[in-house]
């Protein structure tokens, strides 16, 4: 049944500029008929190199952006058809969101940051305190709850931003080069921390470019001159084969752009 | 021509944050035009004599509390400016890197602050000159003076004195951002929001500590103040105000993270919707904002004091001339102490005096020595004049002093009117006034007749200095010796003014029956009320000249005159004094007001659109569009409410003080005062509010 998909993009297309009286001449189209699906608990990665729209395909999907034409349907709902209120409600109660550069508010400490994702919902005081503590602990985070973001260093701001989106057990996890601000062993960390919060349960969508962060999922989409492109699974793959996989699909996508250039 | 276009797009650009500073030089320029030009209301409203002069009294001091409102104002834009400047730097930044050079940047600014200053000063004197037409009906009302039909008074001097303090003020401004932008480095510019965001924080037990210990700071300077009041300007005094300026900075220095404590404390409410996100950021904020903070609470108090007080006193003025005009007319003669003599060892008495001889001759009769001495110096006769008149002669007791009374009270005359009293009071003697001229004067005044028995006395005060004090003579239920007689003192004490007077100023006498009064006591002061002849229509010109020319004259054989007031002329006086009064207390207290009101909007506003990426990010996180304007109200509401507050508590606690210094004009009537001055202040006040908020929150929606 299609509803038992966390994420389906169907057709989905975005055209920037063109509606003014210049005519096509301005059009740019970011996205062209993509359609993907992400089931309900699976680890995704969106690859592709920059320009290939795969920011705005995330953009899309997190309800910041509007697409032209297509549908997406998160949790069996249609999000482009939302009123601007039900956007706000449909992303505290739907998605979580790690951002490249963690995006912590820096006047709140770690506990505060994590827990404003739930206060946000209006849950019950009591209840916060629990899971975020409870949360905390699991990632290992527990020690620098009190403390401010620019007392942590960039891995585990990382780690708090993962805990604070997943903490509200969003349908949907949307990262957006959550290892692009880090140095390879904070991002093997935050990685590690991912396929824990995936394996209880979370669904991660995460826009990378780098082979190493996507080799850590379960799938990774290609996305290329704002097409979909391809696909590789895992399957029984360790990650180190699901690497060298990836590695040679990117290198043929650089390549042909090498062509074009 | 590239540069103006440059810089009229920066000026609409950032429309928003303009905007307040736009407005508030408007308000600026028009209330400096429009108070400033009062003095040639004169000419339109063919003032002449008491008023014109009145008038021209108000003018010189508008134009000397005119360069305290340019400082204040000089300021504002200066600090104002800065502030706009300072958010800027990224945008300075880009003009370096593309290649402009620092003086052509600075000719931009210059040229910024040119067009916003020349675009409000225009508005303002447009707003000016139509405010200033609304004062003049207001004078007019004041005076009595009509406005002759359609006039439209425009002052020269004060266009040209707005047009110079302003230029001027904008020209401290250029020289000051120049300054500015002259010594930035580009590194400073393009790390300037960087810089923004590294937070300076304060543990928060601390803060939690300080507030306390700020509350106790103003809670004793206050017990000071009200302990030893503002007459002597004591030690204690100056311990109270050191005390309230250290408390109020501490406490604005600790409010946020008191308020995050508190809060903190009760968990459902901090862990619930935004509160957390809120009080952290008043925390994070109010580390700069504290002392700008515990300024505008200082300065709003300095302006609610002196409009209430301002207010208070034109009230007072208003309540009392009912009360002391009975008369058409008083003339008095203060005859001295008796054999008394000035620090300077000079004779003081004028009733030793050839003066003295001649009122003897006329034996002390006042209406026939003023009638003789206007006779004599040929000017209209006193009969045209005056119809009837009434003296009353206040003699000195030569067995009762004021301490006499003191001793039986309660509560002491020191207490009650430290500071307005002589070093020598206790020993002056009572006055007494024989029941005879007393109720003569009454009877005069249209009122009942007081009646006493033979062996009676009454105690009289038209000062709210003293009637208290006396009541609570009265209430010992004495027996006074009036020369040799023992009389009971009723237990009423007597407070109709019997003279017509600016002030109630009798402060103590005792009314005795006349058979009492022994031949020979020697008059301290008479007074002479007059009622003018009714069917005269110019009584009141030939009475007041000719008892001017009476007080101006040499000739020996004239009655020496102290001073005359008719009843039109105090209520000249009157109210003149009252739109002195007011006119200024409005006028600085709107400057204030406007100020502090400004300088936090501007604060306000920039901290909002700093703070942008923050409200993107709590949109991104699924906060509504409802909760995070709730939390930017929350957060401006602080910013305006507290130091309002604390200026109100100051205020009120100040008042308790500032009515007794008030009660030398008489009763001061502060609830009503205070009530219209909280209404136009707070509208002007919550104008502001409302602007920043509705800027702020625009500026956290947009955020994207």
């Amino acid at each position: 049944m299609a509803s038992s998909d966390a994420l389906d993009v169907r057709n989905v297309t975005k055209v920037y500029g063109g509606r003014g009286k210049r005519g096509d001449a301005a059009k740019t189209i970011a996205l062209e008929n993509v359609s993907m699906r992400v089931g309900a608990g699976e680890f995704v990665a969106i690859m592709g190199p920059s320009g290939s729209g795969k920011s705005t395909l995330l953009n899309c999907i997190s309800t910041i952006d509007v697409p032209t034409s297509g549908q997406i349907v998160i949790g069996g709902r249609n999000v482009e058809a939302l009123s601007r209120r039900e956007v706000a409600k449909f992303r505290r109660d739907e998605l979580g969101f790690v951002f490249q550069d963690s995006n912590l508010l820096d006047t709140l400490t770690a506990y505060e940051n994590i827990a404003l994702a739930l206060t946000i919902k209006h849950t019950p005081a009591r209840e916060v305190d629990m899971r975020v503590r409870e949360l905390a602990r699991i990632l290992g985070i527990s020690e620098v709850l009190d403390k401010y973001p620019h007392q942590l260093s960039g891995g585990q701001k990382q780690r708090v931003a993962a805990a604070r989106a997943t903490v509200g057990n969003p349908t949907l996890v949307l990262a957006d080069e959550p290892t692009g601000a880090l140095d390879s062993k904070s991002a093997k960390v935050l990685l590690e921390t991912f396929s824990l919060l995936n394996q209880r349960g979370s669904t991660i969508v995460m826009v990378t470019h780098d082979s190493f962060t996507a080799s850590c999922t379960n799938r990774v989409v290609f996305i290329k001159d704002g097409r979909f492109w391809g696909h590789l699974e895992r399957g029984s793959k360790d990650r180190k084969a699901f690497f060298a996989d990836i590695v040679s699909v990117t290198t043929k996508l650089g390549g042909d752009q090498d062509d074009v250039l | 021509m590239m540069f103006c276009k440059l810089a009229w797009g920066n000026v609409r650009k950032s429309a928003r944050d303009f905007a307040l500073y736009f407005i508030t030089l408007v308000f600026g320029v028009s209330v400096f035009y429009a108070f400033n030009s009062i003095t040639d209301q004169k000419a339109v409203l063919a003032l002449e004599g008491q008023s014109g002069g009145l008038l021209e009294i108000l003018g010189i001091l508008i134009s000397g509390v005119s360069v305290f409102v340019a400082v204040i104002l000089a300021f504002l834009v200066v600090y104002a400016d800065r502030f706009l400047i300072r958010r800027r730097k990224k945008e300075f930044a880009i003009y370096l890197t593309l290649g402009m050079q620092r003086g052509q940047l600075a000719r931009l600014v210059a040229l910024e602050t040119g067009m916003i200053g020349a675009v409000s000063l225009a508005v303002g004197i447009l707003l000016g000159l139509g405010l200033s037409q609304l004062l003049m009906q207001v004078t007019a009302s004041f005076f009595g003076a009509d406005v002759p039909g359609f006039t439209f008074v425009f002052s020269r001097d004060a266009l040209v004195g707005t047009l110079a303090c302003f230029l001027a003020i904008f020209a401290v401004t250029i020289v000051s951002n120049s300054g500015v932008v002259m010594r930035a480095r580009l590194i400073d510019l393009l790390a300037a929001s960087k810089a923004n965001d590294e937070m300076r924080l304060r543990s928060i037990p601390l803060s939690f500590a300080l507030f306390v210990v700020a509350c106790a700071l103003i809670a004793v300077s206050y017990w000071l103040l009200l302990k030893t009041g503002l007459m002597s300007l004591s030690p204690e005094f100056y311990a109270a105000t050191v005390l309230v300026c250290a408390g109020t900075l501490l406490l604005f220095y600790s409010l946020s993270g008191f308020l995050l404590r508190a809060v903190q404390a009760f968990r459902p409410l901090y862990l619930r919707g935004l509160a957390m996100f809120t009080l952290r950021q008043l925390n994070a904020r109010v580390n700069s904002t504290f002392l700008s903070m515990a300024v505008i609470c200082m300065t709003l108090f300095l302006a609610l004091t002196s409009v209430c007080g301002g207010i208070g006193i034109c009230n007072t003025l208003q309540e009392n001339i009912e009360r002391t005009t009975s008369y058409d007319a008083t003339v008095s003669t203060f005859w001295g102490n008796p054999g008394g003599t000035d620090e300077g060892g000079n004779d003081i008495t004028l009733y030793d005096s050839t003066y003295g001889s001649y009122a003897r001759e006329v034996d002390f009769d006042m209406a026939r020595g003023l009638k003789e001495s206007g006779a004599l110096l040929g000017e209209d006769s006193w009969d045209d004049a005056v119809a009837r008149t009434v003296q009353v002669d206040y003699l000195g007791s030569t067995t009762l002093a004021y301490e006499t009374l003191d001793a039986l009270a309660d509560q002491k005359l020191a207490s009650r009117a430290e500071g307005l009293l002589s070093s020598d009071w206790g020993a002056s003697p009572l006055l007494y006034v024989s029941l005879s001229q007393y109720n003569a004067a009454l009877e005069l005044a249209g009122r009942e007749p007081l009646s006493l028995e033979a062996d009676e006395c009454a105690l009289a005060s038209d000062s709210d200095i003293t009637i208290a004090w006396l009541r609570d003579v009265a209430d010992a239920n004495v027996t006074l010796n009036v020369e040799g007689a023992p009389l009971h003192v009723i237990g009423d004490v007597q407070e109709a003014c019997v003279e017509t007077a600016s002030i109630p100023l009798q402060s103590g006498a005792l009314i005795v029956p006349d058979e009492v009064l022994p031949e020979g006591l020697m008059p301290y002061r008479s007074i002479l009320d007059v009622d003018f002849a009714d069917e005269n229509p110019d009584a009141e010109r030939q009475f007041t000249e000719l008892c001017a020319s009476i007080q101006d004259s040499v000739e020996p054989h004239t009655w020496p005159v102290s001073s005359s007031l008719s009843r039109d002329e105090v209520w000249e006086q009157n109210m003149g004094l009252t739109a002195i009064v007011g006119y200024l207390a409005v006028y600085i207290g709107f400057i204030l007001v406007v100020a502090s009101a400004a300088i936090l909007a501007i604060q306000q506003l920039s901290g909002a659109s700093d703070n942008a990426e923050r409200y993107a990010l709590l949109s991104k996180l699924g906060a509504s569009a409802k909760q995070i304007a709730a939390s930017v109200l929350v957060q401006v509401a602080v910013c305006f409410a507290f130091p309002l507050a604390l200026a109100l508590a100051h205020t009120a606690c100040a008042f308790q003080v500032v009515a007794d210094v008030v009660s030398a004009f008489g009763h001061l009537d502060i609830t009503a005062a205070a009530g219209m001055t909280a209404f136009a202040f707070l509208a002007l006040y919550g104008l502001y509010f409302a602007l920043t908020c509705a800027g702020s929150i625009g500026l956290a929606r947009g955020a994207k």
